[in-house]
């Protein structure tokens, strides 16, 4: 009775309830149980809550993520469902691909903001290169935010809508039989296969373009419906005695000459082109291209251990392997703007950019491992980045549904080279900054991209908590900075001090480095801003180089880890200190230690100084202090 | 039989032994910019078809800086680019009639042999950047320069000359050629191209084997399991062996020979085809005679073992 009781009472002030699972020995009496099954009907048996929020995010991988992160940032209310028990989707410890992006250009394009706020932390904290901790870093950084509900192993079922608007969606969680159902101001599209689009009626786009459909050479004489594949990777661990290895009856079978395209170089990490199930519907018929993948791996470590053609292998042993596969290729959902082959090979300086890519254009054989005597890919290196506007990562079909991630609105040739994580996850933040953004100025991103002066503001902002965009450099008005002097206790040729004020906070190739760089001496060495009268500081800014040209991503394989440094960034700066002063007299002192990230904010009680110093006290082993930009604000 | 080497380009202009063969004229080719080019077959003195070749002659430069293109361009019998020969006085020219240097030439011989060359997929607009401007002496104009990703797939300052080479060279007319191959199969151009030496026309040819011609060139699809130098050969050729091979003594103790000469790899798949054989004595005391080489890994221990093993059950039944 007592229970029953309860029920009404949670009815009754509408937080929904539902029949919890009942141990007969919890106290109940068997009546109750009895009486309990009795009553039990669909919709008693799930909890039910009903959760109203700003901004709902579906998908816990890469993009979902970022987005949240940066929605919640710019003090939005966040709900992140993840159909997962992990963050990071195909980066997970569950899938374990690389997270790569625009460093495979080997320039100077690696990703920054969110991104790389978390790459550094798990470089610094991650030294074992633990998978779990990359989920651990992820979660770090989701659960702290007081902002972002995270629901996990959650999954949505039904998208509500009206007219332009999506309203609610329902998920449900399959390890606590609750259901939620959740309204939001804005919807993010960040599951990869883009079904909360597909629910709500979103126009989308799947499998390849005809050349003639967005004149691309590399698109195909007559359209199909067929995608990349998935792939399932494991990890394997060298022991100090012979490791015998039987695979099961169910496994396929290899020889010598299957592997012609697909080489064997180590056996730690393997291998991207175990892919299968591009002429296969790529989400439904998952449960069989699942099986397949893994008589795949078993196949071919069976081949590794028992052919006697990797006589190495002997001590080796499997130690891991992927839980599901790692998609590539499904649902893309339509925009206002569909990124095509162009966009990536030539691209051009698109006015609503807000975000950049730069993997080559890499199409996989759809038969993947089902036909060993054809190469696996065809990867068309690129010039350079390219933008991704933000007409690209929102629905033409409605008003409030956001999108990042693979799914976003580009052709099959033009995903190819989108599709990549590190990629991914910069649309996350742009799309979490957009929706904060759009919240708080009443707007819809169709409107945003409209009017000129709130896009650039929006651009700034982005800009501001490091996301880079090509060619968008510091303009806010509200930076103090821009309008300072600058002096040193030391320059190099190369890097004057006025570069931490030229409104670029990167190498862009053009020749310049626009930072600050001086000798370190016994003191170190120091930089100032100066201001003609006192300035009201509140909010110092900095942002430091940490090796952008190089590859910085955790990698269960040898050769992809043998140039990343797995701590802190040798050029970044470690320790500095603070200064304020108004005229001769101090009136602000902070001191900072073990710094590991590239960019700082440093928000203080507001003090009245005309100039600013930094002074950087130790590198991480770089000879030289380097900061590329130094901002303040009231 | 080796009659050349490809990928082997000679500096200047082609091997001796070209000048004698004969051409035969085949057909007309729409090229670039629908100008005809007249293909011809190239055949040695036993009748042998060895090369296809073209005469182009075709202005390439937009801007006006560069000389016409003429040249002569030989394809192997797959349709894959050769090599290249240009006429004495009429050389290729980069920017400002610079003529090409031995360097120049053999860069753009392993560009045109390049078949997925980046050439291939972007426009010749995109390989410019804006933002470096070439100024000619010898002519009042101005020419984009390479954009630096894209030095190394072409020969600086001739873009244009390379980039239309290369589209010709590589364009629809290698499926033509190749088709042309494929029309012209005669047994003994077959027997030709698998005993070319050459691994690419071997795997080509041994995979367009119907059975029966598998079974007419079964001594020389034996021959390369036995002797390729190609890693791969080998194996496509076991698989391309009739079945029957494996339950002819003659035939099989033939491979077995092959044992101590061949890859591991190879070893293996000769033994794993025999798991369901019952070999005679001849291939038996090859096996044994391979065996005690030794050592072997468990896996051709295993497989010997179980052969040698399926002799015994074997002759038990029969003396039952």
């Amino acid at each position: 009775m007592m229970k029953n009781n309860r029920r009404s009472f949670l009815k009754t002030i509408g937080l929904g309830s539902g029949t919890l699972l009942i141990n007969p020995l919890d106290g109940f009496g068997a009546i109750d149980l009895q009486n309990e099954i009795k009553r039990r009907k669909d919709d008693d048996v799930y909890a039910y809550r009903k959760i109203t929020t700003d901004f709902l995010v579906a998908g816990g991988g890469m993009a979902g993520l970022c987005a949240a992160l940066a929605a919640a940032r710019n003090g939005s209310k966040v709900v992140l469902i993840q159909n997962r028990s992990r963050l990071g989707g195909n980066a997970s410890s569950e899938i374990r691909m690389h997270i790569s992006g625009a460093s495979q250009l080997k320039q100077v394009w690696r990703e920054t903001g969110i991104l790389e706020e978390l790459m550094l932390t798990e470089a610094v904290i991650n030294q074992q290169k633990s998978y779990e901790m990359l989920d651990y870093v992820f979660y770090d950084k989701v659960v702290s935010n007081p902002n972002i509900t995270l629901l996990f192993d959650t999954m949505l079922y039904e998208v509500h809508t009206n007219g332009r608007q999506v309203k609610s969606i329902k998920a449900y969680c399959s390890q606590t039989e609750e259901i939620y159902d959740i309204s939001a101001k804005y919807f993010a599209d960040c599951t990869g296969d883009g079904t909360l689009a597909a629910l709500a009626g979103a126009e989308f786009m799947r499998g390849r373009e005809s050349k003639k459909a967005f004149g691309e050479t590399l698109g195909l004489d007559k359209p199909d419906d067929i995608t990349m594949g998935n792939s399932l990777l494991f990890m394997a661990e060298e022991h100090d005695k012979p490791m015998p290895f039987e695979a099961p009856s169910w496994a396929r079978k290899y020889t010598f000459k299957d592997f012609q395209y697909r080489k064997i170089h180590s056996f730690e990490y393997g291998y991207w082109w175990i892919e299968l199930g591009g002429l296969e519907n790529i989400v439904h018929d998952g449960q069989k291209i699942r099986h397949d993948l893994m008589a795949v791996i078993f196949g071919i470590w069976d081949y590794i251990k028992n052919s006697g053609n990797h006589p190495k292998s002997a001590n080796w042993a499997l130690s891991w392997f992927g839980a599901i596969p790692g998609k590539r290729e499904s649902r893309r959902i339509t925009g206002d703007y569909i990124m095509t082959q162009r966009d990536i090979q030539a691209p051009k300086i698109l006015e609503d950019r807000v975000a950049y890519g730069g993997w080559p254009l890499d199409d996989h054989l759809p038969a993947g491992m089902d036909d060993t005597s054809l190469d696996p890919f065809r990867s068309i290196p690129l010039k350079g980045p390219y933008s991704i506007p933000l007409r690209a990562l929102y629905s033409k079909s409605f008003d409030n549904l956001v999108m990042a991630g693979r799914n976003i609105s580009t052709t099959h040739v033009a995903l190819s080279s989108t599709r990549v994580m590190a990629t991914c996850s910069t649309m996350g933040q742009a799309i979490g900054t957009a929706v904060s953004f759009c919240l708080q100025h009443a707007l819809h991103p169709a409107a945003l991209v409209k009017d000129k002066a709130k896009l650039q503001a929006y651009q700034q902002l982005l800009l501001r908590q490091d996301q880079s965009m090509l060619g968008v450099k510091n303009t806010d008005p509200l930076d103090l900075a821009l309008q300072a002097g600058t002096k040193a206790s030391s320059e190099t040729a190369d890097g004057k001090a006025a570069q931490v004020i030229d409104g670029i906070n990167r190498d862009i190739q053009d020749g310049s480095t626009h930072q600050w760089r001086a000798e370190m001496s016994a003191n170190g060495a120091w930089i100032e801003l100066s201001w003609n009268a006192p300035q009201s500081i509140g909010t110092i800014e900095l942002t430091f180089d940490t090796g952008l040209h190089r590859f910085l991503r955790i990698s269960g394989q040898k050769s992809v880890l043998k140039n990343q440094i797995r701590g802190p960034q040798t050029e970044t700066v470690s320790d500095y200190l603070l200064e304020g002063f108004a005229g001769n007299n101090p009136v602000f002192e902070q001191k900072i230690e073990n710094n590991y990230q590239r960019k700082t904010v440093h928000t203080v009680e507001p003090f009245k100084a005309d100039r600013l110093r930094i002074t950087v006290l130790k590198t991480h082993g770089d000879p030289l202090a380097k900061i590329f930009e130094i901002r303040c604000y009231q | 039989m080796l009659l050349w080497t490809p990928h082997l380009y000679a500096q200047s202009g082609l091997q001796e032994s070209f000048k004698e063969y004969k051409s035969e004229k085949l057909f007309l080719f729409e090229a670039n910019d629908s100008i005809q080019v007249k293909i011809e077959l190239l055949k040695n003195n036993q009748n042998q078809p060895q090369l296809y070749r073209a005469y182009l002659s075709t202005g390439v430069c937009s801007d006006g800086l560069c000389k016409p293109v003429n040249i002569q361009i030989y394809w192997d019998l797959l349709g894959d680019f050769y090599e290249y020969q240009t006429a004495k006085d009429e050389g290729l020219t980069k920017f400002d009639h610079m003529p090409f240097t031995a360097h120049d030439h053999l860069t753009l011989h392993t560009i045109l042999a390049d078949t997925s060359s980046l050439l291939r997929d972007y426009y010749v607009e995109d390989l410019i950047d804006p933002q470096v401007k070439l100024q000619s002496k010898t002519i009042d104009g101005v020419t984009g320069a390479t954009n630096t990703t894209f030095q190394e797939t072409t020969v600086p300052g001739a873009l244009y000359t390379v980039y239309t080479l290369w589209h010709f060279v590589n364009g629809p007319i290698r499926h033509r050629l190749l088709h042309h191959t494929i029309s012209m199969l005669s047994d003994a151009l077959i027997k030709q191209l698998l005993a070319s030496g050459n691994e690419k026309y071997q795997r080509f040819m041994i995979a367009h084997l119907n059975e029966a011609q598998a079974e007419q060139f079964q001594p020389i699809l034996m021959e390369l399991v036995g002797h390729s130098k190609d890693d791969y050969v080998p194996h496509f050729a076991l698989d391309k062996l009739p079945q029957a091979t494996w339950q002819h003594p003659t035939k099989y103790n033939l491979l077995l020979a092959f044992l101590p000469e061949v890859s591991f790899p190879v070893q293996t798949a000769i033994l794993t085809k025999l798991t369901n054989t019952v070999v005679d004595s001849k291939g038996r005391s090859l096996l044994e005679h391979f065996l005690q080489q030794g050592p072997h890994a468990d896996v051709q221990q295993r497989l010997i073992k179980a052969i040698l093993t399926k002799q015994q059950s074997s002759n038990e039944i029969r003396t039952n």
